[in-house]
């Protein structure tokens, strides 16, 4: 099925809160979602696994200009990579990289440029110059089962309805008949 | 930006139904009603199109057979007497049987990138049928209960932005006209508008008169769903509040008003005098704030002497004087003040819509992180989070509707799970662990990863001054309805008719141009009857 760009962000955010992952990353990875959808849909599959994997946090050791990130949850890494490269980092060694399309969307939602390499599961990026595109903003063909997954996620931040709440949680009237 | 002065914002002329009817206007937009398949009970649907921009769009209307039992205004509704989808383009014959056939099931069905906004309505029962059998018989409607209700019928969502697969707002904001804030969504609702008064004068089988169409706008029903949106968008709200207060501040620069100013401002008063007298709504807390502001506005209309409005900078000097009135006083002046001067504050409305977001500097020193939170947080630091009253309140998103509710965190389960609008909360913790911490905030992120979102909003705040609500929104004495408020005005709604402190109802285009009248676009702050 289709899904809107702002359908996708929304439910990544809240998968993301679902799976436990910090809340400010999560806004990350959403929009790093979005641009994804727009640019190669299909790596929107590894996200549950994203979201679910321990959230370990990143161990990284910096020297000079490069930072180096030892391990840590890709949900957690990404960020740190995009923040390495605004903070006066030229390179980001990324140890033993999964999942590497969510840092390299963020970084493009960031507008900033990299360019990249691969040693076996080692990623290194280094800041560019290379113009970052816009992506056009469309509907894209999600997988149901993907959907499905990240509902799951989603719905361990929804709270069930009782009568009280809803009487008195949401507000408006029962009828609408004057 | 204090909850309470939210809670008392008026719509002005930069509110985004003027702006849109202003791009109306300024292109000589006509409204074609294409189609209308109505029985003689006015069950069917309809088309209207109408070129803004340079581009066509078309408003499909269904009309449908309500049970009286299926009648609420609650999100939780399921069935409505109308439906709308605001289409990009022109519809064929097969899109509108999609849209058909779809649009009354609202949320239950999908929809396409071709459908910009998507909404429904339900009548008001007592006077739609008053109306049309008034008109069936050839007598006078009732006009108090014409004034007192002022709309046939009122929408209880108007969906944009890629809800349920409708078009993400990122497809059509570089289109003139439609590039402001929920231009689409106001475009939608005016057009709404106009298809209740052709309904009812279908059903009742004869035409109205121009001045009660003019009267009658559209009504709106809204409660929490529409609240957290100023809270997640805070980089938008800076630029509706900055918007504004830029407005403010050119109008009280202005040196000296000229006889027709001074003219136009004693019309405005009168006609603010007039809004108040017929604004009257049931509720106990926002009908004593009426009745103080029909007390108070006496003493405003009594400064503007001939000798203030002469002198320097009088719109400034009224601002002033305006300090010794009520907030609701204040806004309301502020809201009036601004409407004279479009050739001065129109253009800032290409100010509304922001391309940008909340962005880290992870660059900052912490220290410097600190000083942000002590030059701009104190309100949210200096609040005590482990006293019950200031964590009264939790939001959540229900399971049942995926829509924003307001729980009791001491009496309510699900506050496990709560939504993230406690920022003053999460300021405050942050703060804490920020103390002697050294290095900049990649650092502190990389070790504090859950602040990572106050950060950013500290940040950001520093840049866009109108960007945080300054209050606490989990405290036992946060009225979700002040977000509300304050939304709806922008949009351009008038005589707020609280429910609760949490769902209220609205009018919209009450006194805007009809169709045919785009030409005399731009008068029409605050509705007055002329019936």
């Amino acid at each position: 099925m289709k899904r809107s760009m702002n359908e996708i962000n929304g439910l990544v955010l809240k998968a993301a809160r679902g799976a436990g992952v910090p809340l400010g990353h999560c806004e990350d990875i959403a929009s790093a979602a979005a641009y994804l959808a727009a640019t190669d849909p299909t790596a929107l599959e590894c996200l549950p696994d994203v979201l679910c994997a321990a959230q370990a946090g990143p161990v990284a050791e910096a020297t000079g200009t490069q930072l180096r990130i030892k391990q840590g949850a890709m949900s957690l890494i990404a960020p740190v990579c995009v923040d390495a490269l605004k903070s006066g980092y030229d390179t980001v060694i990324i140890e033993n990289c999964e999942a590497h399309a969510i840092i390299f969307a963020l970084c493009a939602v960031q507008d900033i440029g990299v360019d990249h390499a691969f040693e076996g599961m080692q990623l290194t990026l280094t800041r560019s110059d290379t113009p970052v595109a816009a992506p056009a903003v469309q509907a894209v063909t999600v997988s149901q089962a993907l959907w499905d997954a990240l509902g799951d996620l989603a719905a361990k931040t929804y709270v069930p309805a009782t009568e009280a709440s809803r009487l008195a949680g949401a507000g408006a009237g029962l009828t609408d008949n004057d | 930006m204090r909850l309470r002065r939210m809670g008392a914002s008026f719509p002005h002329r930069l509110s985004f139904l003027r702006t849109l009817m202003r791009w109306l206007s300024a292109e000589g937009t006509t409204v074609t009603r294409t189609v209308w398949e109505m029985c003689d009970r006015g069950y069917g649907h309809a088309v209207y199109q109408v070129r803004l921009g340079g581009y066509d769009y078309s408003l499909i209307a269904v009309s449908t057979d309500l049970p009286p039992n299926m009648r609420t205004d609650r999100v939780i509704a399921t069935a409505w007497d109308s439906a709308y989808v605001l289409y990009d383009g022109i519809p064929d014959a097969s899109e509108i049987a999609r849209i058909v056939a779809a649009a009354p099931k609202q949320e239950a069905a999908r929809f396409t990138e071709r459908d910009l906004v998507l909404s429904r309505a339900n009548k008001s029962v007592r006077l739609f049928d008053h109306l049309t059998s008034a008109l069936r018989e050839g007598r006078e409607p009732d006009l108090d209960l014409v004034r007192s209700t002022g709309y046939l019928m009122r929408t209880t969502a108007v969906y944009g932005n890629g809800k349920f697969g409708i078009a993400d707002r990122g497809r059509f904001m570089d289109r003139p006209g439609l590039g402001g804030p929920f231009m689409a969504e106001m475009l939608a609702v005016w057009l709404i508008r106009g298809f209740t008064h052709d309904l009812a004068e279908h059903v009742g089988g004869a035409p109205m008169p121009r001045e009660l169409k003019q009267f009658l706008g559209i009504g709106n029903s809204t409660g929490l769903g529409m609240a957290p949106f100023l809270v997640t968008h805070p980089v938008l709200l800076n630029s509706w509040m900055q918007v504004r207060e830029t407005a403010l501040a050119r109008v009280r620069a202005i040196a000296t008003l000229d006889a027709d100013q001074i003219t136009r401002i004693y019309a405005l008063v009168e006609r603010a005098a007039q809004h108040l007298a017929e604004w009257n709504v049931p509720d106990e807390i926002a009908s004593e704030r009426i009745g103080q502001l029909r007390r108070e506005w006496p003493k405003v209309a009594a400064a503007l002497t001939p000798q203030m409005m002469t002198g320097p900078r009088p719109i400034d000097a009224l601002v002033n004087l305006s300090a010794d009135w009520s907030v609701d006083c204040q806004e309301l002046i502020v809201a009036m003040v601004l409407e004279p001067f479009g050739d001065l504050i129109d253009g800032l409305s290409d100010c509304m819509a922001t391309p940008f977001v909340s962005q880290l500097d992870p660059a900052m020193d912490c220290v410097d992180l600190a000083a942000l939170i002590k030059s701009d947080w104190a309100w949210a630091c200096d609040i005590d989070y482990q006293d019950q009253k200031n964590c009264a309140q939790f939001w959540y998103v229900s399971e049942e509707k995926l829509e924003p509710r307001l729980g009791d965190r001491f009496a309510e389960d699900g506050a496990e799970l709560e939504s993230p609008l406690d920022i003053a909360r999460r300021v405050k913790t942050l703060e804490a662990d920020l103390d002697g911490f050294h290095g900049t905030v990649m650092d502190f992120v990389m070790q504090f990863p859950q602040h990572r979102f106050a950060a950013r909003r500290i940040q950001s705040a520093a840049n866009h001054p109108y960007a945080e609500i300054r209050d606490n929104l989990i405290g036992e004495e946060c009225l979700p309805i002040d977000m509300l408020r304050c939304k709806l005005a922008f949009f351009g709604a008038a005589k707020f008719d609280p429910k609760s402190d949490r769902w209220t109802r609205i009018t919209l285009c009450q006194g805007a141009p009809l169709f045919d009248e785009l030409n005399t676009a731009d008068d029409w702050w605050l509705p007055v009857a002329s019936i």
